[in-house]
């Protein structure tokens, strides 16, 4: 359901191979579990089946994390309008999912709720379109803000909480291999009650937050700072503070990239 | 310190730099990036480094500015960015 929009594609080779199954064991039948394997290789303990969705996604993100360095790879969420960027660093608990999930669903382009790929040439971010992890209250919220909105089966009781997963837009699947250009840098915060306040931000401090949260800036060493660096002297900075999805929207549509 | 052969960049009076030894990535003011170049070039003694701001800043090498270029030397010199040999 949330990979429907997917091609299913032809070509033997693959990044990865992976697979989740139950294991062979007395768990197959008391208390099921699943295990992921990557290569024949299993790097996590088993969870409960009724985790074996976020468990697939949790993994993914581990495969690409740890395996694809011909990108910088920020943790954080990317959307594009445009053909501009915005890259939304910020800790478990900021809101940066969420609000990824809202704006998607009001015309903007999911590249990633979890990692901005950024191409180590050119400046350019890359798309990796997946399902958008929510958890706990984000879930309602997101229900009420976009009904139409297609979410997966509750996960109860995992390491995060409460977790589903929202299926990106169509248009964000169909456009999986257009990059944009990075434009913005906003380290949203969800506050009860805030005003949307966007505040700008010095680079040098942006620059820090990047690399500190980037899945494999020490691997790719001076390549991932004049990526990051270069990246930065076309970006604007902001941290973002709201409380309301409808606030976050218009001042995200009135974003202007520097000329 | 022998070898320091980073990569700099600059936004106004922000400059992040990478040591390629480290690996550590720096965020200085233009004051700890001037003394940092200064040192990449040359070693100085202190007190000749201290005269040399002064001069380059237009300002009196005061107890107050001393004290600050010493504050900024003895903490790039904690980063591991810069080496205080010894008299």
């Amino acid at each position: 359901m949330l990979y429907g929009d997917y091609p299913l594609l032809e070509s033997e080779f693959a990044d990865f191979h992976v697979k989740l199954a139950r294991p062979r064991n007395w768990r197959h039948w008391l208390k099921p579990q699943v295990e992921f394997s990557f290569d024949g290789y299993h790097p996590f303990k088993p969870l409960p089946l009724s985790q074996a969705f976020p468990m697939f996604e949790w993994a993914l993100n581990w495969c690409v994390a740890n395996h694809i360095h011909r990108y910088l790879n920020i943790h954080a969420a990317v959307i594009e309008k445009n053909g501009y960027a915005v890259i939304l660093p910020g800790p478990p608990g900021s809101g940066k999912s969420t609000l990824c999930a809202a704006l998607i669903n009001r015309g903007w382009r999911l590249l990633s709720d979890e990692m901005a790929l950024l191409s180590l040439e050119q400046n350019l971010v890359i798309p990796i379109p997946r399902p958008v992890s929510l958890k706990n209250q984000s879930i309602d919220i997101i229900r009420n803000y976009a009904p139409e909105a297609v979410l997966g089966r509750l996960a109860v009781d995992t390491h995060k909480g409460v977790v589903a997963h929202m299926k990106p837009s169509l248009a964000s699947v169909q456009r999986a291999n257009i990059p944009a250009r990075a434009a913005w840098v906003i380290l949203p915060r969800y506050e009860a009650g805030a005003e949307a306040v966007l505040s700008p931000l010095s680079k040098g401090r942006i620059c820090m937050r990047l690399a500190e949260n980037s899945f494999n800036y020490n691997i790719l060493s001076g390549s991932a700072f004049k990526a990051l660096t270069s990246m930065l002297d076309q970006c604007q900075c902001y941290s973002f503070k709201y409380s309301q999805l409808d606030d976050a929207l218009q001042i995200f549509n009135a974003l202007e990239p520097a000329q | 310190m022998p070898g320091f052969n980073p990569l700099w960049h600059t936004w106004e009076d922000e400059v992040v730099v990478f040591d390629r030894f480290s690996g550590d990535t720096h965020l200085f003011d233009t004051l700890s990036a001037v003394l940092i170049r200064s040192l990449t070039r040359l070693p100085f003694e202190q007190q000749v480094l201290i005269e040399q701001m002064a001069i380059s800043h237009a300002c009196e090498a005061d107890a107050e500015f001393v004290e600050l270029i010493q504050a900024r030397l003895q903490g790039l010199a904690q980063l591991g960015v810069i080496e205080c040999l010894p008299d």
